[in-house]
């Protein structure tokens, strides 16, 4: 489906101009946010609730459950073992080692990256 | 999806949206999404997107300067203000709408579903969230929202296939990505039991799926054998005459040469019998400055003529066989001789030294034929006197070979690590070769030394005899990189040695059986990669369809359980269960409350539909209440939201879906 500009079929109502900065990024209002409300503590803007829910604060917490720091193996998914040193990538058996050991440079990068667990220098 | 783009051609601008922005390369390029995460970042994109619903709705043409209906807009849960803000702008002000709702599109699904009080998982494309609902209304202060969905579960997926198949023909899109993981990824019941034994073969035989990639089929014309004959006996007469040929001149220039050196030799001997001053007139006019260079001319004439006379050797084998031939004229002296017959003495010299040259070169042959048998009867006779001693030297010796072959490739993988220590050395050493200057003083100094060194004698000082020795040879081998033939042959020469060993320990070591053997160790129906990449067939690398192929078996459940564990994809938060039981057990304090929730967990979503979701929720879940809780299955499940039919009621009671 192609839109031309003219064969939108309605007006824009007449107090319509589209605001100056329209595109900000869920960071950029977040951190605005949590300026207002700050702001708002100060006195003018009474907090609407007990607890005042936010984008920010209903994001699930970091696991408790001892079961879910199970390790797996990076390259197969099975239960692993083994931590290879070098790379710091998990692995199930030897045959998986080797198969490390002969990964192209940068692989292994992108495998702890999967995980969460690669070192990002900036 | 929006996209926006020019068209040079037509100097048209296009805006597409929705699936027909992957219609075109160029709209495919620009093609943008107005959210960020699970809310809407960018209202130029999303003004283009409500314009083409609103349009494919056909509302609005009534006239009257708007769209001229309510309007119900689903948004996130606790949606910033900002964005409510942004959205009842451009709802009210540029489409003139009379009334909008908002809500949470979980809670539409809930209610539409008759739910009236229960625990909501609503998994979405790129959040997921759990909303205790109470009486109909969603208790949006105890959400929680979990930031992992559809969309980060098929990135997911796409990147555990392009690791599994780094070399992979095809590019695999993102799209084919979620396919793969709707049509064939589904919620183990037990994760921990089942991925344990994934691999096994009589399981992977029945989970294994294999995804077709498409490829061209290139076919190779199938020679007859017949054609092949000819062709090799094409060749093989062509080498033939060229040997001939080559033969031929070679012999016609070892009799020029042979010629030459009997003039110099009589020149030579002319100098006894001349006086001096003619001798060197003579000397000058055939181009020589003295007796020495004459000398030296003689000496390399004669070398070569060595030389060429031994490679007539190799060349003609055949004839060796052949009853040894006759040289009548080479016991006659020259002066009874004719010029022609002399000529064939000369022949007939050249070719009694070619004869007598492969003779012994064949007695050297069978000497060593001789060795190899004495040594192989003396192996036989150690074995027969001393079995175990034998077999423990055979069993060293074939220790010995592995960790050769071990440390080869160990070298290889660490000449390909630029910070190692032997691509270190390597580097060291090609800079040693290329300076100009001598490498280090210390060798300077102690190279001077080697006997038998064939520089000339021009540059001896700077000569640093190199060469000299046969090792230093071996730093050209050292600096050669990768997988040249030579490397390939001894490589080839390690198997087979190992093969030999493994031969002989096979026939007689009676503890030593097939399984043993290294080949039987690498076969592929062993190893646990090749059943992770290439399934429960063999693998043939030359099958055009067998390289466009992927494998789908872990992938199958470690994918959406990363929703359960979310820590195996990185994700520092709770699993969906571990939220489920924090909220009902943690933060919702009624008991009977809790008791009515346990009741009726529903699920809603894009990403709940992999088969088995509710299952394993049922399942776990009863793991985490109360003893004597009673869990509603069946009518509460429902795997699909609806949310785009859901009725207005439920949002007038609430007036805004989220808590404000």
């Amino acid at each position: 489906m192609i839109l031309v500009a003219q064969t939108i079929p309605w007006n824009p109502g007449p107090n319509w101009k589209p605001p100056h900065r329209r595109t900000k990024t869920l960071k950029q209002i977040l951190s605005d946010a949590t300026r207002t409300a700050a702001a708002g503590e100060g006195g003018t803007v009474p907090a609407t609730g007990p607890m005042q829910t936010t984008y920010a604060n209903i994001e699930s917490a970091p696991s408790l459950h001892p079961a879910h720091s199970k390790k797996w193996c990076d390259i197969t998914g099975l239960p692993a073992k083994y931590t290879d040193p070098k790379t710091k990538l998990r692995y199930a058996d030897k045959e998986v080692y080797a198969a490390i050991r002969m990964l192209p440079p940068g692989s292994a990068e992108r495998y702890l990256e999967l995980r969460g667990a690669n070192v990002v220098l900036k | 999806m929006v996209s926006k783009y020019r068209d040079r051609k037509a100097q048209k601008t296009y805006t597409v949206v929705g699936n027909d922005v992957f219609a075109d390369p160029n709209s495919r390029g620009q093609a943008k999404n107005p959210f960020d995460s699970n809310v809407v970042s960018n209202f130029d994109q999303m003004e283009t997107l409500l314009d083409y619903c609103f349009i494919n709705l056909g509302v609005g043409e009534e006239g009257g300067g708007g769209v001229g209906h309510s309007v119900v807009m689903t948004e996130a849960v606790c949606i910033p203000g900002y964005n409510r803000k942004m959205m009842s702008e451009l709802l009210f002000e540029c489409y003139n709408t009379p009334s909008v709702i908002f809500g949470i599109d979980s809670l539409f699904s809930y209610d539409y579903n008759d739910g009236k009080t229960g625990l909501v998982l609503s998994a979405g494309h790129t959040a997921t969230h759990l909303i205790p609902v109470l009486d109909g209304k969603g208790l949006v202060n105890l959400s929680t929202r979990l930031n992992w969905g559809g969309y980060q579960s098929a990135d997911y997926m796409l990147k555990l296939i392009q690791l599994k198949y780094p070399g992979f023909p095809a590019k695999i899109q993102s799209w084919q990505a979620e396919a793969l993981m709707k049509d064939h990824c589904y919620v183990s019941s037990d994760y921990k039991e089942e991925v344990a034994n994934y691999l096994k073969p009589e399981i992977l035989l029945e989970k294994d799926r294999i995804i077709q990639f498409p490829f061209t089929e290139t076919i190779k014309v199938e020679k007859s054998q017949e054609e092949l004959d000819r062709i090799a006996e094409r060749r093989k007469e062509s080498g033939r005459k060229l040997q001939e040929q080559a033969a031929k001149v070679r012999l016609e220039k070892l009799i020029k040469k042979e010629q030459e050196l009997a003039f110099l030799k009589t020149l030579q001997a002319r100098q006894e019998t001349d006086s001096k001053r003619d001798f060197k007139r003579l000397l000058e006019q055939n181009d020589f400055r003295d007796e020495a260079a004459l000398e030296k001319s003689i000496r390399e004439l004669d070398k070569t003529i060595r030389r060429a006379r031994k490679q007539d050797v190799g060349a003609e084998e055949d004839a060796a066989n052949s009853s040894p031939p006759s040289f009548p004229l080479l016991d006659i002296p020259d002066e009874e001789l004719s010029d022609d017959s002399k000529k064939m003495k000369r022949h007939q010299k050249l070719m009694k030294s070619n004869h007598e040259a492969r003779l012994r070169a064949k007695a050297e042959k069978e000497a060593e034929r001789q060795r190899q048998e004495d040594l192989e009867r003396e192996d036989a006779a150690k074995r027969e006197a001393d079995l175990p001693a034998w077999l423990s030297t055979r069993h060293a010796a074939r220790a010995a070979v592995l960790t050769k072959i071990k440390d080869r490739t160990r070298l290889r993988n660490e000449l390909s690590d630029r910070k190692s220590l032997a691509s270190q050395m390597r580097m060291k050493s090609i800079a040693n070769l290329a300076s100009d200057s001598p490498p280090s003083k210390k060798r300077r100094r102690g190279g001077g030394g080697a006997p038998g060194s064939s520089g000339g004698g021009g540059g001896a000082i700077d000569d640093d005899n190199f060469g000299a020795n046969d090792d230093d040879w071996s730093v050209y081998r050292n600096i050669t990189l990768g997988t040249n033939s030579d490397e390939d042959e001894e490589d080839n020469e390690l198997a087979k040695e190992l093969k030999a060993i493994e031969d002989q320990l096979l026939l007689h070591d009676p503890h030593f059986d097939r399984n043993d053997t290294q080949e039987a160790k690498s076969d592929w129906r062993a190893s646990l990669l090749h059943a992770f990449t290439h399934g429960v067939r063999e693998h043939d690398l030359d099958d055009q369809a067998q390289g466009c192929q992927i494998h789908l078996n872990v992938e199958r459940i470690r994918v959406p359980e990363v929703f359960f564990q979310p820590g195996m994809a990185g994700l520092d938060q709770a699993g969906v269960i571990e939220i489920a039981g924090d909220i009902l057990l943690q933060r919702v304090a009624d008991e009977q409350v809790r008791e009515r929730m346990l009741r009726d967990v529903f699920l809603t979503g894009g990403a709940v539909a992999f088969e088995g979701f509710d299952e394993r929720v049922r399942k776990e879940v009863r793991g985490i209440i109360p003893a004597g809780s009673v869990l509603r299955g069946g009518g509460g499940w429902v795997t699909r939201g609806m949310w785009e039919e859901a009725g207005g009621e439920y949002i007038l009671e609430h007036r805004l879906g989220n808590a404000f």
